[in-house]
């Protein structure tokens, strides 16, 4: 939450503030406080002396301002600016042997005591409000007792009669609960909708007609199971089922809205974490090391070096300007992903109904910011010698053209400044404070001497960086016109008068002599002897000094460009480099490589002359598509000096409060003193979460698993557990899966396999009047319930029934909105998270903002436009009607049903026959649209918006991928037949 | 959020009717006496969905109180329109040209531009405005209009989501999920051109979000609207296979008890049909009068055409259109820059009240024209030799006209100067609680559940600014 979005009990805080008597408190006084006194006082004092905790050992509380000063049973414990008779110092001084706080030897340092004395001295300054805040109720017993916070205890298996319901647990759980809501399940669905159900969600694909074939042929016991297993072996199935993790983890391929200014928007090597997380589905990776990965896999033992590719989960989110906003999305992901908590929710205040208080947000915000991501990526795989070669020429060439470009611009700004230093200096003396004299005196020297604004507002930002060339202009500028001569001369003697050599020992900042041995010795020379009469011609003098540079600069960025040096340029001195590079530093072309190129480039004004003309987009496109590039990954590493975060009051990063140590959520820890001081405090929070103790951790993961196959999870907010959820459906279940979940060594796949052979998830998706009035919602699974295809099921089941699927696994992302349309997968799309394309956004594609493990399933007209009219779907006709079994079909009828079977995986009914022949005899030939010329100009307009799309390599746009273009012609009746099959409701949902 | 979780019978929202409606019925508690409650849906959608026919999200539904806004177009003069050179007129500025302004950093720059009582009324308009202008007694000018942080793209958000940062439903979607939609055959909430995050939906379902048509005179309208046009089948093929396709589906349908989204779906289809030629249709300036087409300087005028295609929408039923006007961030050279500017908006925006005055349909149309921010009262220092003025959020203007608003009012004021709002101040966040009050919302009411919260356009915050409402 931000500021902005103060909930009450803030907002009391607030005013509690407001109101209180405390005379206003400068800035130092509350600063001390917050950094020195509250420390002391939460970490030490409050557990015996809090009004928030229900302690007041003597009838002393020490968490209000009006408390402390009230003091306890014997009278006040501080009297304002004397430390030596206030009781609470002597207390901590262990002085008195019969009062010593805090007790037991567990005495302050010396350090503290010393604050303590000063703030007392200080008059006891105390910002606080004068009484405590609401506690928010999220921190009360009763949200604490909430049952997800309890630990999992795996009910017993109730008993059921019924033969049919008690072979598998799931079934008895159901089959009861159906009995104690007097309900009755519906009847085992047909064999064909069993595999095409099972075949949707275990790998998000239709099954084949050959698939559908031999499993109807196969009628022997275990038929089923066998197709399970099969579909559980597919390398389609982690593509399914990592999909919707990365739904979970608000996976995208770009940095998102926030960030574009000159950064790299696109994430060029993401997809090699969506490919761990394939691969780590298929693998079946038990779940705690699958969490572990993510979170901490720089700092596992012996982890491959692929699994670095797993800590994607943390980098692959929006990047925000704020620094905070980008660790909130972090916290974010694994508070909903991992947990199911919204701790986000206590970035600016207790969390309202959960008991995560800010001081835990806060714990967490230390272990993400004490984790960095390594300038340089890690290469996880390097690809064959000649495909290398391959890239890393056509990389040169990208690369030499910026460097090129970059001696160009710079060359080009440096003599336009230098070439006229003396009126840019005059121009820029000001700085910022200018009077209305001054900015006339300005607009006059730009207007006749050629100064360019750009250029003007370029020099007076950096200068002031270049001491050592212009320092002495600048303390010139600062003197008196008065008595200019005398004074400048004073100064110029100092600085170019010789030195001798500074004692040893001697500090620099006492040496008198530091102006003079930090200038430029080529600006020394030229001031030697000057005097002066006025600023004008001390910008002069550097006019000449320029001037003499002569035809240097020009020499000196050629050595540049071809110097291979990584540290400076070959045959030029210091001094003399240094008086051609000012304002900037002119890097060699040994050290230009595009990383480094990049960031000197987005540390330039934005008005820097040729600024946005490197192409650095089109560098980003080679890495996203060339088989040789490097492979890296978006790991991440801990900070060589890890750190507590300090609470931000209210999210504000202007209110600093106490230090929160690094910990996990006090409601999860069993040891709720235990701190993490080793490292960032990664791999102990992936401890924590993936513990069989955790009591989230496994109920979140069975509980998004039950909603991808029955279409509702047991609680309906995947992603959140907390005190606002509903409570769950089958509490017992959940628990017992749960449970069993982590005792069969954290296995999706077995879950998948126990699921898929109760009978509760065989039933028929069939509807009756009864069961509809006691449960419309089917809370309690008496049917399957009719679930509408995602984007990705849509889309992939068009190229399964065209039959141009290519189903490699895994590698760089394809584009999915522009033609030619791509034949891989949906799920190795390019996703910008700053601009869905429409077509994923009108299927409700998960928003990638944001942690969102359930989609929505909206209706909405765009997708019947797309069904209706987009090349794919009807260029997918044309192919169904080509397949074979189609176009080599015996008659008519044999046709309509090759054509069922290959996209309902079913024969036509009676009626079905009926309507279709029917359709396509009347259909005839009189489908005259398009022209031949209109055919033809779409062609046209849509080969000159590919290419495009190519040459401006878009810094955002997904790069155009090699794919299908569809054809242009009329569809025949046979075609317009199938596309109707495809606009079927029956085509877009598995029953 | 008084009402956070507090109430056992809470406001319906979107996401209830978008389920199906057995989920609905049991999400309410299957109190139907209690769907009249600050329901968002009417009585004769409450009545749907108890039959059992689908309940449509876009389905228009009454508000909280009856309003006479029933549609937005939303003018968003994207970079922050200077305040001094348009609706806030400051004569003091002129005794300290050149000079620094007491008590402000920088020297005072008055606006090159000069100011006449206009209308019955008397408020004084600039020159800049001679078309607009003559429509100064159906406007309220808010004058004391400020924002919190004046950096483009956080104050831009602001206007259009609420939220300086975070991904939050816009202005728009809010409308349409209060309101649902009058034509079925079109989007509820279309923008013409703009970014993106000021039409997103965020968390509010898919249905709410803007749809966005790149709207220019010289470009074909199915390069701007995705799959409206069929390059493969003819239009009465197209019907018979569609007419086939609801055979099918009810053949599906009757074994699933009627499914309420398989029968959304197949309305989807027959309402996406209907788009084809009433989308086309809509976008088509031609089909205007020459006379009508003057009144906006359409075609040649790109601000009018859009205007116009915006009336166009209106009147068929669309909510809520915004069209963005770019250019208004004028760091130096603002005397031409901001007549240039003015010049565009100026003819179109008095067109498009005169033609929805004569319509009939002003009295329903509440017209918003504003930007961000506002801009300094002094000059900025880069403005050089052409002067302009930097970025204020403390202080700028906006204006609206139509649907309820009170015409010749001009509300607060800014100091001496123009720099800061200082009596009657209008927030962003209370703009935003006003304009859902023309369209009939106690805005503390209308909230989503999202995340384990009720949330709301104006956050915790705003207040009605009730002047301005006729």
């Amino acid at each position: 939450m931000r500021p902005k979005t103060l909930l009450l009990q803030a907002t009391l805080f607030l005013t509690g503030v407001s109101s209180a008597a405390e005379p206003s408190l400068t800035k130092e006084q509350t600063d001390f406080f917050e950094s020195k006194i509250r420390p002391i006082l939460s970490e030490t004092c409050y557990k015996c002396h809090s009004e928030k905790e229900g302690k007041s050992k003597g009838g002393l509380t020490l968490d209000t301002r009006d408390a402390l000063r009230k003091g306890g049973d014997d009278g006040p414990v501080i009297v304002p600016g004397k430390p030596g008779e206030s009781a609470l110092i002597k207390a901590v001084t262990y002085d008195d042997p019969d009062l010593q706080m805090p007790p037991k030897g567990e005495k302050l340092t010396d350090k503290q005591i010393a604050d303590l004395t000063q703030w007392v001295k200080m008059g006891a300054p105390d910002p606080r409000a004068p009484t405590p805040p609401a506690a928010s109720p999220g921190l009360g017993d009763k949200a604490r007792a909430h049952w997800a916070f309890q630990p999992v205890k795996a009910p017993a298996v109730p008993a059921v009669e019924n033969r049919e319901w008690n072979a598998n647990p799931i079934d008895a759980f159901v089959f009861k609960k159906l009995k104690d809501n007097g309900l009755e399940p519906n009847p085992v669905a047909t064999r064909e909708t069993l595999i095409r159900r099972a075949s949707f969600d275990l790998t998000g694909l239709p099954p084949t007609t050959e698939e559908v074939a031999a499993f109807l042929r196969d009628t022997s016991p275990g038929a089923f199971e066998r197709v399970v297993d099969r579909l559980l072996a597919s390398p389609h199935y982690g593509e399914r089922w990592g999909r919707h993790w990365l739904d979970t983890a608000r996976y995208s391929d770009t940095v998102g809205g926030d960030n574009k200014k000159g950064g790299d928007y696109r994430y060029p090597y993401a997809w090699t974490y969506r490919d761990w997380v394939v691969h780590a589905f298929n693998q079946d990776l038990p779940y705690d090391q699958f969490i572990k990965a993510q979170l901490a896999a720089d700092l596992l033992p012996g982890a491959p070096k692929m699994d670095l590719a797993a800590l994607g989960l943390l980098t692959v989110g929006e990047r925000f300007q704020n620094a905070n906003d980008t660790t909130n999305d972090r916290i974010d992901v694994i508070g909903k992903g991992f947990l199911g908590l919204t701790v986000s929710c206590a970035r600016c205040h207790d969390h309202r109904f959960d008991p995560i208080s800010m001081a835990d947000y806060y714990s967490l915000h230390g272990i993400i910011s004490s984790t960095l991501e390594p300038a340089e990526r890690p290469v996880i795989f390097t690809p064959s010698a000649t495909q290398l070669a391959d890239f890393n020429s056509k990389l040169e060439v990208l690369e030499a053209t910026n460097r090129t470009h970059y001696y160009k611009a710079m060359g080009k700004v440096l003599e336009d400044i230098q070439g006229n230093i003396t009126e840019y200096l005059m121009a820029s003396r000001f700085g910022k404070d200018t009077t209305a004299e001054q900015v006339k005196e300005v607009n006059q020297l730009m207007a006749k001497s050629g100064v360019n604004r750009d250029l003007l507002r370029i020099f007076t930002r950096v200068y002031g960086r270049s001491q050592a060339v212009f320092g002495p202009f600048r303390r010139l500028a600062e003197l008196p016109e008065k008595d200019f001569p005398a004074q400048a001369a004073a100064l110029i003697e100092q600085f170019t008068k010789p030195l001798p050599e500074r004692p040893a020992g001697t500090k620099a900042k006492f040496d008198k002599g530091a102006l003079a041995r930090k200038v430029n010795p080529l600006v020394v020379q030229a001031f030697t002897g000057a005097r002066p009469q006025n600023i004008r011609e001390v910008a002069e003098i550097y006019g000449k000094i320029y001037a003499s540079l002569g035809k240097r600069r020009e020499a000196y960025f050629a050595a540049a460009a071809a110097s291979k040096n990584r540290e400076d340029v070959p045959g030029f001195t210091d001094a003399e480099a240094q008086l051609i590079e000012v304002p900037f530093d002119i890097e060699p072309a040994g050290a230009l490589n595009t990383n480094h190129l990049r960031f000197v480039i987005e540390t330039l004004p934005n008005q820097f002359p040729g600024r946005n003309n490197f192409n650095f987009a089109a560098i980003t496109d080679l890495l996203l598509t060339h088989p040789g590039a490097p492979v890296r990954v978006m790991s991440v590493a801990d900070a060589a000096t890890p750190k507590d975060s300090r609470i931000l009051l209210r999210g504000e990063v202007k209110s600093p409060g106490p230090e929160a140590p690094r910990r996990f959520l006090e409601i999860l820890s069993p040891d709720k003193k235990e701190v993490w001081k080793e490292g960032s405090g990664r791999l102990q929070l992936a401890n924590a979460i993936a513990s069989p103790s955790n009591p989230l951790t496994a109920r979140v993961a069975v509980n998004r698993i039950w909603m991808h196959h029955f279409g509702a999870g047991f609680v309906p907010t995947p992603d959140d557990l907390g005190n606002n959820s509903e409570k769950p459906s089958h509490p017992e279940l959940l628990d017992y899966l749960a449970s069993r979940f982590v005792n069969e060594g954290w296995s999706f796949k077995a879950m998948h396999r126990l699921i898929l052979t109760s009978r509760a998830w065989q039933q028929s998706s069939e509807t009756d009047s009864r069961s509809t009035t006691a449960d419309p919602a089917n809370r309690f699974v008496w049917r399957a319930n009719v679930r509408r295809m995602d984007f990705e099921s849509v889309r992939d089941s068009l190229l399964v029934y065209s039959g141009q699927l290519d189903g490699t696994v895994g590698g760089r992302p394809v584009n999915l909105a522009e033609t030619p349309y791509s034949r891989r997968r949906a799920f190795y799309g390019f996703i910008d998270r700053g601009n869905l394309p429409d077509i994923m956004q009108a299927f409700d594609f998960s928003n990638p903002d944001m942690p969102n493990s359930a989609r929505s399933s909206t209706v909405v007209p765009q997708q019947a436009l797309f069904f209706m009219n987009s090349p794919m779907v009807t260029d997918t006709a044309r192919k169904i009607v080509e397949r074979p079994e189609v176009a080599k079909a015996a008659n008519d009828q044999e046709k309509l049903a090759a054509i069922y079977r290959v996209i309902l995986q079913r024969a036509p009914t009676a009626r079905e026959f009926t309507l279709g022949l029917q359709f396509v005899k009347a259909s005839g030939k009189d489908n005259s649209i398009p022209s031949a010329a209109e055919v033809e100009k779409v062609r046209k307009r849509d080969e000159q918006r590919r290419n495009d799309l190519k040459k401006r390599g878009g810094d955002k746009a997904a790069p155009i991928t090699p794919g299908i273009i569809a054809e242009s012609d009329p569809l025949t009746p046979w075609e317009e037949l199938a596309q109707v099959v495809l606009m079927s409701n029956e085509s877009s949902y598995v029953n | 959020m008084n009402d956070l979780n507090c109430s056992d019978l809470r406001p319906l929202r979107a996401e209830d009717y978008l389920l199906s409606r057995r989920h609905f019925l049991e999400r309410t508690g299957m109190g139907l006496g209690a769907l009249g409650l600050g329901s968002l849906l009417s009585q004769a959608q409450a009545a749907e969905a108890v039959k059992g026919a689908p309940v449509n999200p876009l389905a228009p539904h009454a508000p909280h109180f009856p309003a006479k806004a029933k549609h937005i177009i939303h003018i968003f003069a994207s970079g922050g329109p200077s305040q001094v050179d348009t609706w806030d007129p400051k004569p003091e500025l002129a005794k300290f040209a050149d000079k620094t302004l007491p008590g402000l950093n920088g020297l005072s720059f008055p606006s090159p531009f000069t100011f006449q009582k206009t209308g019955q009324s008397g408020i004084e308009v600039s020159e800049l405005f001679p078309k607009l202008g003559k429509f100064i007694d159906k406007m309220s000018v808010i004058r004391s209009m400020w924002t919190d942080i004046p950096a483009h793209d956080i104050a831009q958000r602001f206007m259009n989501t609420g939220a300086l940062q975070q991904p939050r439903p816009s202005l728009g979607s809010w409308a349409v999920y209060g309101l649902g939609t009058e034509n079925q055959n079109l989007p509820g909430f279309i923008t013409l051109g703009g970014n993106k995050e000021h039409r997103q939906a965020s968390f509010l379902p898919g249905a709410f979000e803007g749809v966005n048509v790149n709207y220019s005179t010289k470009q074909p309208l199915d390069e701007v609207l995705h799959n409206i046009r069929n390059r493969y089948v003819s239009a009465d093929h197209q019907e018979r296979q569609l007419a086939l396709a609801k055979q099918l589906n009810e053949l599906h349908a009757a074994r699933l008890d009627r499914d309420t989204q398989l029968e959304a779906r197949i309305q989807a289809f027959e309402m996406a049909f209907r788009m084809q030629t009433e989308a086309t249709d809509a976008f088509n300036i031609n089909k205007e009068t020459e006379a009508t087409k003057a009144l906006y300087g359409a075609p040649a005028s790109d601000m009018g055409s859009k205007l116009l295609v915006a009336r166009r929408l209106v009147e068929r039923g669309v909510r809520f259109v915004q069209v963005t006007h770019g250019g208004w961030d004028t760091h130096q050279g603002i005397e031409d820059r901001l007549a240039t500017k003015c010049g565009e908006i100026d003819g179109p925006a008095a067109g498009l009240l005169a033609d929805l005055e004569s319509r009939g349909l002003l009295d329903q149309t509440l017209v918003l024209w504003g930007g961000e921010f506002g801009r300094t009262v002094t000059r900025d220092r880069n403005g050089g030799e052409s002067p302009g003025r930097d970025h204020n959020g403390r202080g700028f203007c906006c204006w609206m006209a139509g649907g309820g608003v009170k015409g010749g009012y001009a509300h607060g004021s800014t100091d001496d100067f123009g720099a800061r709002a200082v009596s009657d101040k209008v927030h962003v966040h209370d703009l935003h609680a006003t304009i859902l009050a023309l369209l009939g919302f106690d805005h503390t009411k209308l909230t989503y559940r999202y995340n384990g919260r009720d949330f709301r356009l104006t956050d915790n915050f705003g207040n009605v600014v009730k002047q301005v409402i006729a």
